[in-house]
């Protein structure tokens, strides 16, 4: 049982670290393509 | 003198026959059926190999004498040292397009979601009885990824290995079939049938060459532990994307991958002996594979209905499903799930860049569960 808590522990610690992470690189790659895209096919450019 | 001929015959046990049988079952898996034949007619082959009785490609000990087989020798010098499994990452790295997912960078959050499975089957998994290391060598089935179960598995259980990868490659290419019931059985026919705007975002060439580099910068500043296999990634796909090496990059997404395909599962078969397979964990972690993948696909679509709740343009919840690795099996299927529900819903790219998330996802979670599970 002892085993379980630490796999608790670092499950939720990994699965909500990985999502931070990934959150990261959502706001940098949205903030990067921004800077860098040259806007929408066929929208205002 | 005669005896060298037949002493073979007579030791075969009832364990080496049931091996073959496991053996020829995966051939007939990946040659018949076509499951990830590349992976798995290897592994069956030499699991067919090292259960013939004095089999000189594995490991035997003559009068004292250590004779090494070439199944053990590829075994030590590709996985205990992580050599083949980065070298695969190469490879797929070189394959991936990552321009839908830089289209839409919101599938970055189901690129994580749907790793959910990894870390819930790690609990399930110490509940059965293993320890934590081989708990978290079970659960990283649940990344979708071949060679990332094998990194991890290499690592925390060597002795598992064999049914671990069998249980991983096993499980991808039943992506079609175990997604979808879970899909169904999760959301409502309104939720499969909504609608996502296509998203034409025109790409400078400097982001994509840009893109490898600065998610390993980012991904090694966050989880050094992850560098080496996001590293090895991302390298690959910069080969293809930077424009000056495309021969290499060429070579990396057919040679390469070729290569070492063949030999990481020639090794991966030097684990599967009697000793080594026929045993009650066996079945467990075949079970727990099954597991994290339903537990990856449910992560990924709760989390897509959680967003939903906060969107004013909702997200077709089936794409949460997508944000596993197995590339791009998961995309064709929420594709056709959305077409099969309303042929006018064309939910490819939008499950692509979720797709491709996943990959990154994968690793990186390998990556953790190494540094959170490697200092205990």
């Amino acid at each position: 049982m002892e085993n379980t808590f630490i796999a608790i522990k670092i499950g939720l610690t990994g699965y909500l670290f990985l999502i931070g992470v990934l959150f990261v690189f959502f706001l940098l790659t949205k903030l990067f393509v921004k800077l860098f895209s040259r806007g929408e096919k066929g929208g205002k450019e | 003198m005669l005896s060298v001929f037949y002493n073979g015959i007579l030791s075969v046990t009832f364990g080496n026959i049931v091996m073959i049988v496991i053996g020829l079952t995966l051939l007939y898996l990946g040659i018949k059926k076509e499951y990830e034949p590349a992976p798995l007619i290897p592994i069956g082959f030499s699991t067919i190999l090292v259960n013939i009785p004095f089999s000189s490609a594995i490991d035997q000990i003559v009068d004292g004498v250590l004779h090494r087989g070439v199944l053990n020798i590829f075994f030590d010098i590709g996985i205990i040292t992580e050599i083949f499994p980065l070298l695969i990452f190469i490879a797929v790295g070189a394959m991936i397009d990552f321009g839908p997912l830089l289209e839409n960078p919101v599938m970055f959050l189901f690129g994580a979601a749907a790793q959910f499975g990894i870390f819930a089957t790690m609990v399930v998994a110490t509940l059965l009885g293993f320890s934590i290391k081989e708990a978290a060598s079970i659960g990283i089935i649940g990344a979708a990824d071949g060679p990332t179960s094998i990194y991890v598995a290499g690592r925390f259980a060597k002795d598992l290995l064999g049914p671990i990868s069998v249980a991983a490659y096993s499980y991808m290419s039943l992506v079609p079939i175990i997604q979808p019931a879970v899909i169904k059985l999760l959301t409502t026919r309104e939720e499969r049938k909504i609608k996502m705007e296509p998203k034409s975002v025109k790409m400078d060439k400097k982001v994509k060459i840009i893109f490898p580099i600065a998610v390993t910068d980012v991904s090694g500043l966050l989880a050094p532990s992850s560098t080496t296999l996001v590293g090895f990634l991302m390298f690959g796909n910069l080969l293809k994307e930077c424009g000056v090496l495309n021969s290499i990059a060429k070579s990396a997404q057919n040679e390469l991958a070729n290569l070492v395909t063949i030999l990481l599962g020639l090794s991966i078969g030097s684990t599967m002996t009697a000793e080594k397979f026929l045993r009650p964990q066996t079945l467990f972690i075949l079970l727990l594979g099954l597991v994290a993948f339903i537990f990856d696909t449910a992560g990924g679509v709760l989390f897509a209905k959680f967003l939903n709740l906060f969107l004013k343009r909702k997200i077709n919840p089936m794409i949460g499903a997508a944000g596993i690795s197995a590339f791009p099996m998961s995309a064709r299927v929420i594709h056709q799930l959305g077409r099969s529900e309303d042929p006018t819903n064309y939910l490819l790219m939008h499950a692509v860049g979720a797709n491709v998330a996943g990959q990154i996802g994968s690793v990186l979670a390998g990556g953790i569960l190494i540094a959170l599970v490697g200092q205990l």
